[in-house]
């Protein structure tokens, strides 16, 4: 697949050949059947509670890029069932964000959910099942330089070295087939300020975006190899201190890896002419009523195990300083980063 | 000159006094019979038109009189005579004799022996300055109204009685010849055409008869020889066929950089594309910029949009047939052309002094790379590619019956992309011909050819390398006769067969930690075909070609066929079991009856109306599910789950020409219909994928239209306005909803267009100079919009529905193209040309997608259009012979 897609990329040299930009964002609304409904819900053998968020699509409308993107669908009722026979009703605690209560999901158990929406519509998700996970064995990185070259509004091209580390996640697969991975990554950068006062001089704060490019997906299906080293994030080198990247495994089901697949090959077209025409992503919800009715989004059942790695960043990059550092301030460090503290996180040292 | 030796004398030489006789009413005959008894009598032949002795009978006893006094009984049925000198010749007339106004009457007219024998006539059509056997010269016999075309061979034949003929032979941009033979036995006899006076006149639109269009029972077909090729505005100062093909109606393509055409609403692969007989696969260099053809080499080619003889078979929509050159036999010559990024050379001669062996040999290189590295992408600044093609032809002249003709032809891409995958794809194809005339009426050839395509793909990335590679082999043979028993017919007949092997994938892993290897099994097939038709002439208004070709296929062992669950789409997961099939054994066999009609009826002397049905099997498909097909995409044979393609077309139309032969009106209606078209899953995926059938559906097509051409051929000013009026439609309606695509009902395919609209003008100045333009314009290809967004754990999704319900904003483009020759004496050793081209003359951003993409993480949608060429792009081409 990943040589499907670097075919596309060749596509786009030709037309460089053109030597103009030939990838221009345009302002393009398209009416359509906006209105449907949207569930994403996700119930893990973590500690509760889960949530359920239900929303509505919006008409696509490139004019108003800034306009939110879901609309939450509020005063349903959402109603969560396994296989043991329990069932519970879901709270609604914010617009269109449900939230179930002293449940903890059970790897074998298969569950379901059923939605009534206010206007008295009914939807249920086929029944999903939560399989064991397998564990990580091991987080790699690799640092890696690349050079990007930008074309200044003056025309004249500047040349941008990309300092990163990739994250890769290392599993053994059960020899069973039939397994299917998903892997969220999130980072804490350590970062100094220049104050000689020791307890605002060292913090730590969150990345605020995911560290994962894309969907970092997986089916053993994919491949015979037994065990799996997988690219689950990737950590700017901007800072030369440490890094503590946190991965959550995911077993979701074939069904959930076929809608994230799909959700990916979205994510990644380059629109050339030789991508495939964009298709519907089939989730599991359905209507009651009528057969007919596109409902959106997946509803996951998925076993989590979770792993971290600790990145001397310094070391990494061959004690080299980051070429696009950013600047050290003065003053408390809390005050430097949003959600910064002085606290030292679990797992640095 | 045969005319030369003819003299007429006012005869009254055989001057015995006339002497009266008695006339017996016994009994009469008619003067046909009464002619030839005289001429086994007195030794001597009468010639005439039958029209002018129709009805006409005289007594028994003409035939016994003196010549003199058969004269005057003659003359009082109003028939003049005429005797040719130093000949038995005798000439009768009707009404005043012509003959003292134009003393040279044999080339004014055609006449005819009473009740003769008939006679074949054969030989050649030559280019005079080149010696190149000319195809589509029309020979038309004066009075007989009979015409011929000649073959790619330069060869015609046709039967008449015995007689002497005035012969009228035309082909665009040629002087028209007129000869006189007499024809009093088997006879052979060559001709020669030289260029029009002017050469620059000639912006040639087809090798054609300019009578052709109308008369012919052909319909849906379009020639193209070099000369119009040559004038259509170069894309980076390639003359390029498969360019000068998509501005002809009912032709057209996704857009730029995508491989192939489309004819009349069918895929690429619907398009039997044939180089010197032999079938390629492959018809793009550089991802579709450039065609894989040569144009130096090329003699003509022949479009069939519809109406296909039955000599034709393998593919639905349309069959191009390009004819290569045979080569100089009178001396060496180099020709060639020097362009910003690739350059040609050519050499052709004969071998010999005999004349008898001639051969071309050339290539082309294209060294693009300059231009990549300018490009401000450092991916693409690592990036580096090439192509280069070369053509080789032979041909050797036994004796006047038999001739063996060799073409040989190989053409490879190579690119790197950013110093991590190289991507490699190349064509060979090689075909051996002879030509044996077997009797006066009976012609045939027989070829044997051999084609092969490959696409390599090889990741260099360290620690993922690995390679894969594709490929199909097609082997074959066929046998082509033709039978002129008369005037009124001209049957074809023959056999072919091809063999397919393909190798439908390997990809073999030098990282097996990272990437698995796969082996798909190859394919192994044959598809045979027996035709037989008929060009049959009721008369003057009415002609037909009725022909009948059988097509056999079989998918041979070994293969292991996965069998699944009836009634339900086809997954891994509803295997039930797997048929393993030995060696030689049948996976598959298919067969059926292809219908080849058509049929003309003129109207009046300058217009005709035609009519056409044609069935076509198809058993070799193209696996692709993007816009556009690239050089990577594969092909398969059918088997078990892939049926044969089986198209349906009906035609007809109108043809006109106006202010003698100078401009051509064409107008075509056509509607088709196409079963088992290959269409894919939603999400499907093809690449190396060892259980194909699971992604694939079967769809139905549809595709009607009118087109609409308007023609100047000769003059300073030449070219054409076209338009077309095109949709083309799938639908797919299977058990399930994920075999089905649009709710089951028709959509637009990728390359439905509704409105085309072509001008292609070109002027010559002076000789020296020319100038030519074209514009087109085509409505925006269909693609699939996103009806509405939303989110799913952060990241913003387009929800997309039906397929090719929106359409990009429309095409149009101008070109332009000035070319400047440096002399044209003729006793000038080099002669050179250079030719200015401007390529989106306005700069137009034609939108070659628009597509939705995610930002910021994927946390929004923007839309973005994709153009290809979204600037000006000039060219410049030195192009020289000597």
């Amino acid at each position: 697949m990943m040589i499907r897609w670097r075919f596309k990329k060749i596509v786009c040299f030709f037309l460089f050949i053109g030597l103009n930009a030939c990838v221009d964002p345009i302002s393009l609304s398209v009416g359509g059947n906006a209105n449907l409904l949207v569930v994403d819900g996700l119930i893990t053998d973590e500690l509760g509670p889960y949530v359920i968020k239900l929303s509505r699509t919006i008409p696509f409308d490139n004019n108003q890029p800034l306009r939110v993107y879901s609309i939450p669908e509020k005063g349903a009722l959402v109603t969560l069932t396994d296989n043991e026979g329990h069932s519970q009703q879901l709270t609604e605690v914010e617009s269109g964000s449900y939230l179930t209560h002293s449940i903890t999901g059970k790897v074998g158990n298969t569950y379901t959910i059923s939605i009534q929406t206010k206007d008295g519509k009914k939807y249920h998700s086929a029944p999903e099942k939560m399989n064991a996970v397998a564990s990580v064995a091991e987080l790699q990185y690799e640092f890696k330089t690349s050079d990007v070259l930008f074309v200044n509004s003056n025309g004249s091209p500047r040349v941008q070295k990309l300092e990163e580390f990739y994250i890769y996640a290392v599993v053994n697969d059960p020899l069973e087939l039939g397994n299917s991975y998903r892997w969220q990554s999130s980072g804490i950068f350590e970062f100094f300020s220049l104050t000689d006062i020791p307890e605002i001089k060292q913090c730590w704060a969150p990345t605020l975006s995911r560290l994962e490019r894309n969907l970092s997906i997986y089916s053993d299906r994919e491949s015979k190899s037994s065990q799996i080293r997988q690219l689950v994030g990737v950590v700017n080198y901007d800072r030369p201190t440490y890094y503590q990247v946190k991965v959550k495994q995911q077993s979701i089901t074939e069904g959930a890896y076929e809608f994230f697949k799909r959700m990916r090959q979205q994510q990644t077209t380059t629109g050339s002419i030789f991508d495939a025409a964009p298709t519907p992503i089939v989730g599991n919800i359905v209507s009651e009523n009528d057969e007919d009715e596109v409902v959106l989004g997946y509803f996951g059942a998925s076993a989590v195990t979770e792993a971290t790695l600790l990145i001397n960043r310094f070391a990494g990059a061959n004690y080299l300083p980051p070429t696009r550092n950013i600047a050290i301030q003065s003053g408390d460090c809390r005050n430097h980063e949003p959600d910064a503290t002085n606290v030292k996180p679990v797992g640095f040292n | 000159m045969i005319s030369e030796r003819f003299f007429l004398l006012l005869t009254i030489i055989l001057g015995l006094a006339c002497k009266s006789y008695s006339q017996s009413h016994s009994s009469e005959l008619p003067l046909e019979n009464a002619l030839k008894k005289i001429e086994q009598k007195l030794k001597v032949k009468f010639f005439f038109r039958p029209e002018w002795i129709q009805d006409v009978s005289v007594s028994e006893q003409l035939v016994n009189l003196p010549i003199t006094a058969i004269f005057s009984e003659l003359d009082k049925k109003g028939l003049a005579h005429l005797l040719i000198d130093n000949s038995p010749y005798i000439i009768l007339f009707r009404g005043a004799a012509p003959f003292v106004s134009n003393p040279f009457l044999p080339d004014s007219i055609s006449v005819r022996k009473a009740l003769s024998e008939v006679y074949s006539m054969r030989g050649k059509v030559y280019e005079a300055n080149s010696n190149q056997p000319l195809l589509g010269a029309t020979i038309v016999v004066d009075g007989e109204n009979k015409g011929v075309v000649t073959d790619h061979e330069g060869k015609y034949s046709f039967s008449l009685p015995e007689g002497i003929y005035r012969l009228r032979i035309t082909a665009v941009g040629k002087l028209p010849t007129i000869r006189s033979v007499t024809l009093d036995s088997d006879s052979e006899i060559d001709f020669e055409m030289y260029e029009h006076a002017t050469q620059l006149d000639g912006v040639t639109i087809t090798s054609e008869s300019l009578t052709r269009n109308i008369s012919s029972a052909e319909m849906s077909q379009i020639k193209m020889d070099i000369k119009t090729l040559k004038s259509i505005p170069p894309f980076m100062g390639e003359v390029d066929l498969v360019k000068g093909i998509l501005l002809l109606p009912g032709v057209s393509t996704v857009g730029e950089g995508a491989s192939g055409f489309n004819v009349r609403g069918g895929n690429v692969d619907q398009n039997l594309i044939l180089l010197d007989d032999a079938p390629l696969l492959n018809s793009s260099h550089l991802f579709g910029f450039f065609s894989t053809f040569n144009s130096d080499f090329v003699k003509d080619l022949t479009l069939y949009k519809g109406g296909m003889p039955a000599a034709y078979g393998g593919r639905v929509s349309s069959v191009l047939d390009v004819r290569l050159k045979d080569g100089n036999d009178k001396k060496i010559s180099i020709s060639g052309g020097l362009g910003i990024i690739s350059s040609r050379l050519m050499i052709e001669g004969p071998i010999g002094s005999s004349g008898k062996t001639t051969f071309v040999l050339g290539g082309r290189y294209a060294y693009p790379n300059w231009i990549i590295k300018k490009v401000p992408d450092l991916n693409v600044q690592r990036s580096s590619g090439d192509f280069y093609d070369f053509n080789l032809r032979g041909k050797h002249k036994f004796n006047d019956k038999n001739s063996l003709a060799f073409s040989g032809y190989h053409s490879t891409d190579n690119f790197k992309f950013a110093a991590d995958t190289t991507y490699a794809w190349s064509t060979s194809s090689a075909s051996l011909r002879w030509n044996t005339i077997i009797n006066s009426n009976l012609f045939a050839n027989m070829t044997g050819f051999f084609s092969r395509y490959r696409n390599k793909v090889d990741g260099l990335m360290a620690g993922m390398e690995f390679t894969t590679d594709f490929g199909v082999d097609i082997a074959g043979g066929k046998i082509d006769l033709t039978y002129t028993p008369d005037l009124k017919h001209k049957i074809d007949f023959g056999y072919s067969m091809n063999q397919y092997m393909i190798n439908p994938g390997k990809l073999a892993s030098y990282a097996p930690q990272q990437i698995d290897p796969v082996n798909i099994e190859d394919e192994l097939s044959h598809e045979q075909g027996f035709y037989l038709s008929d060009d049959f002439k009721f008369n003057e208004t009415i002609s037909m070609q009725g022909g009948l070709r059988y097509s056999l296929y079989a998918s041979k062992g070994p293969a292991d066929i996965l069998i699944y669950q009836d009634g339900v789409p086809k997954r891994l997961s509803t295997v039930m079991d797997t048929l393993f099939v030995s060696p030689g054994d049948n996976v598959a066999r298919y067969s059926g009856l292809e219908p080849r009609v058509s049929m003309k009826i003129s109207i009046g002397k300058n217009s005709s109306i035609k009519l056409s049905y044609n069935r076509n099997y198809q058993y070799l498909h193209l696996i692709s599910n993007t816009a556009a097909v690239s050089p990577l995409d594969l092909w398969k044979s059918s088997n078990r789950y892939v049926k044969p393609q089986i198209g349906d077309q009906i035609a007809a139309g109108y043809f006109r020409n106006f202010k003698d032969n100078n401009y051509e009106l064409s107008l075509e209606a056509y509607y088709k219909q196409t079963e088992n078209l290959l269409e894919y899953k939603d999400g499907a995926e093809l690449f190396m994928n060892t259980h194909l059938e699971t992604q694939l559906l079967s769809a139905k097509g549809k595709a009607y239209g009118m087109e609409l051409m308007i023609k100047k051929n000769n003059g300073k000013w030449t070219g054409w306005i076209s338009y077309a009026y095109a949709r083309s439609f799938r639908r797919v309606k299977g058990n399930s909803r994920e075999e089905t695509l649009n709710s089951g009902s028709y959509f637009p395919s990728n390359f439905d267009k509704p409105n085309d609209l072509t001008i292609v003008q070109s002027i010559a100045f002076t000789k020296r100079l020319s100038l030519s333009a074209n514009f087109t314009y085509s409505t925006g290809r269909p693609i699939t919009y996103p009806q509405s967004v939303y989110v799913i754990d952060n990241y913003s999704v387009a929800q997309f529905s039906d397929r090719n319900q929106g359409r990009i904003p429309d095409y149009h483009r101008l070109d332009l193209s000035f070319t400047i020759n440096e002399s044209l004496r003729a006793t000038k050793k080099w002669k050179g040309s250079w030719t200015f081209s401007v390529y989106n003359l306005y700069g137009r951003k034609n939108p070659y997608s628009v597509f939705f993409k995610p930002q910021m993480r994927g946390s929004q949608t923007q839309a973005y259009r994709l153009a290809v060429i979204g600037t000006v792009f000039p060219s410049i081409t030195y192009n020289f012979k000597l």
